[in-house]
């Protein structure tokens, strides 16, 4: 695995090609733009950032290409899709009960044995439900994928051989944001992490999301509902001991450090990185090797500075 | 502790520290719930005409002895937002003015009030532009009509980064052009849409030239929109044609025509957006008190009531606890909530006017057609 450098939202102030500067990439970029949907190849803003260098593998196109031509496949990943709907409903409504409860203990003024012991049980039972989304949802997939057996579907298998064909051709891969499911999806389908070598690879917003440990929904003020920031997915695991928020300003309320810190409790011992325009974090053979502009918030819901080199993780 | 009055009625007795009070801060001042107004000129009587509905529509101002100043306090809940204007008589002259201290003002259809604010109460920030959203386009169309003769002008909203080639929801919003003039309704649907908490979609802004009677539940303005504007926009627009990605919206009046239009056509229509609705009805007899206009409205609430169908599959009320037509929003929650149809009701301290609905379309919107904001990271 070569360097992975996570970047904040890069449409009002890209600064990407700048960290490919500084990483002495002067080859092509493999671009994945998966996450923009249908409109993955409209690229050329980002292109032209990157110097006019970049090759787009074209992920969403192929997985569009494969469910159309393929029926049974699409009626089985609609039956997935509609199962793993089914999961994460229940887990909804399981996790807005228990975090109403952690909320409420949080918000009890005070630090009483009792109440001490009761708010980490009840951020305790949050994490359990995360954890078992997290089982369920990756048990389910290893069942769909053994009995799909896409590798060696041969309209995939020619995908992914021309795939890493591009990938071969280029000095670094980078990854956009967008859809963060459609991402998570395209990059399993095509088995992306095998083709990466040692690739230095540059992730921002959802891109950044899909590599990690596990992938977070979060927006603490909606038009509806109460925010409840939810766990959707194992990332790819490309690097731990972190997780990114992007455009963190916007869509959480730092301002509220007991909403900040059930968050940060229920994660830990991953720590929250507050990614929004500008920010950078380098990480190089799983320790931070540069940060910029990135914050993170303490398990007491305050937001401080990163903590500077090394592990990432509390 | 010296309020903002005891300081009026010291200040009154010296013009210098009259207009030094001025200066300081503009009127009404709110301070907890009490609001105190202030008027400072030649007057005999002076009231606040107000529209809150509950409280008598004129609200006498009291002379600081032996000043040409005036002043009122009332209560003013929190939250609240209330548009008035000032009755300031001078013999036998009444004149209906602005108030000259308060450069808050609230412009509708008819011109312009001023506005008091209750403590707690701002401006949504997502009705201001939003300099990093992308605009989407307003596109002048015409539609041939027979069911209401001759031809409609209306404009349509083109959502930002629009492609031919996939279809976008369809909103229909009744009294379109007052929603862009007065409610931001431009401003609002691009921030929503750069937010991902509503989703692409092309909104149709109709505008009759007869409102009180197209829109008070006419069969052929139902007609209109289901033969005639509909297939005219998915013709000229990439709109989705299936119902449930079809809405239909509107206040007053245009909320009228929005439900009635959907009973009508039952399954036409997958959401409506209902504000301040003039839901007039009543439950023995056909008198009521609200004049001739509303007679079809009432003879439409009537039966809707006897037989609520399944007009739409989610529906947003929303209503002001300073309007009279409280009671009758109130009455069709429960009625509502009797359908098949996802209901949300929401009501708010302000009165029957265009920011009140401008403040509630960013959950009225998105109640309809949410957005993927929980799955975008851009």
């Amino acid at each position: 695995m070569g360097p992975i450098v996570l970047l904040g939202p890069q449409r009002l102030d890209p600064v990407v090609a700048e960290f490919v500067r500084a990483a002495g990439i002067t080859g092509r970029i493999a671009l994945l733009t998966a996450g923009w949907e249908e409109r993955e190849a409209e690229d050329d803003e980002l292109s032209a950032h990157l110097g006019g260098r970049t090759v787009n593998l074209g992920l969403y196109r192929r997985q569009e290409e494969i469910l159309a031509a393929e029926a049974g496949l699409r009626a089985a990943i609609h039956a997935y899709d509609a199962e793993l709907d089914t999961i994460r409903r229940h887990y909804r409504l399981r996790l807005g009960f228990a975090l109403d409860a952690a909320r409420a203990l949080l918000n009890l003024g005070g630090d009483s044995p009792h109440l001490v012991l009761d708010r980490a049980g009840a951020i305790e039972t949050v994490r359990r439900l995360d954890a078992e989304l997290l089982t369920r949802v990756a048990s389910l997939r290893a069942e769909v994928a053994s009995r799909l057996r896409l590798p060696s579907h041969p309209l995939v298998a020619r995908h992914k051989a021309e795939i890493r064909s591009l990938i071969d051709g280029c000095d670094a891969v980078a990854i956009a944001g967008g859809h963060v499911g459609v991402l998570s999806r395209v990059l399993r389908i095509f088995d992306l992490v095998d083709m990466l070598g040692t690739r230095p690879l540059f992730a921002w917003s959802a891109g950044a999301m899909v590599i990690g440990e596990r992938i977070v929904l979060f927006h603490d003020h909606p038009p509806q509902g109460a925010g409840n920031s939810e766990v959707h997915d194992h990332g790819l695991g490309l690097f731990t001991g972190l997780l990114p928020l992007p455009h963190a300003r916007r869509r959480l309320r730092l301002a509220d450090p007991n909403r900040v810190r059930l968050f940060a409790r229920r994660h830990e011992p991953r720590r929250l990185a507050l990614m929004n325009e500008g920010s950078a974090l380098v990480i190089d053979r799983g320790r931070i090797a540069r940060h910029t502009k990135v914050r993170t918030v303490s398990l007491d819901g305050a937001v401080i500075d990163w903590p500077g080199p090394g592990s990432p993780g509390r | 502790m010296t309020t903002t009055l005891d300081r009026v009625i010291e200040a009154a007795r010296d013009r210098a520290s009259l207009e030094d009070l001025l200066r300081e801060h503009p009127f009404p001042v709110t301070e907890g719930t009490t609001a105190t107004f202030l008027f400072h000129g030649p007057a005999d009587e002076v009231q606040l005409k107000h529209w809150i509905y509950g409280l008598a529509s004129q609200l006498p101002f009291n002379r600081i002895t032996g000043t040409d100043a005036w002043y009122l306090q009332m209560e003013l809940p929190r939250q609240s937002r209330v548009e008035y204007k000032l009755l300031v008589r001078t013999g036998d002259h009444w004149a209906l003015v602005r108030d000259p201290l308060n450069p808050q003002l609230a412009t509708d259809p008819y011109g312009a009030n001023s506005v008091v604010h209750g403590e707690g109460y701002e401006r949504p920030e997502w009705t201001w532009p939003d300099s990093e959203a992308r605009p989407g386009t307003i596109v002048d169309t015409r539609v041939r009509s027979h069911a209401l003769g001759g031809d409609r002008h209306l404009r349509v909203y083109l959502p930002p980064r629009m492609r031919p080639s996939r279809r976008y929801p369809l909103l229909i919003m009744h009294d379109g052009e007052d929603y862009l003039r007065f409610a931001s309704l431009q401003a609002i649907l691009d921030t929503l849409i750069y937010r991902f908490e509503i989703p692409q979609m092309i909104v149709a802004l109709t505008q009759s030239p007869n409102r009180l009677k197209e829109y008070a539940a006419d069969e052929a303005h139902g007609r209109f929109l289901l033969n005639e504007l509909i297939p005219a926009l998915e013709s000229k627009f990439p709109v989705d044609p299936r119902p449930e990605m079809r809405g239909l919206g509107g206040a007053s009046f245009g909320a009228v025509a929005s439900l009635a239009a959907a009973w009508m056509h039952p399954g036409a229509f997958g959401g409506l957006l209902l504000q301040s609705g003039s839901f007039a009805f009543t439950d023995i007899g056909d008198h009521h008190p609200r004049g001739p206009l509303f007679d079809p409205v009432v003879r439409f609430m009537n039966r809707f009531r006897a037989s609520p169908g399944d007009p739409a599959r989610r529906i947003f009320v929303s209503c002001g606890t300073y309007e009279s037509l409280i009671y009758e929003n109130r009455s069709l929650a429960p009625l509502l909530q009797s359908t098949a149809a996802d209901i949300r009701y929401v009501e708010s301290r302000d009165g029957h006017n265009w920011e009140n609905w401008r403040d509630r379309l960013r959950e009225g919107l998105a109640w309809l057609f949410p957005g993927p904001l929980w799955m975008v990271y851009e």
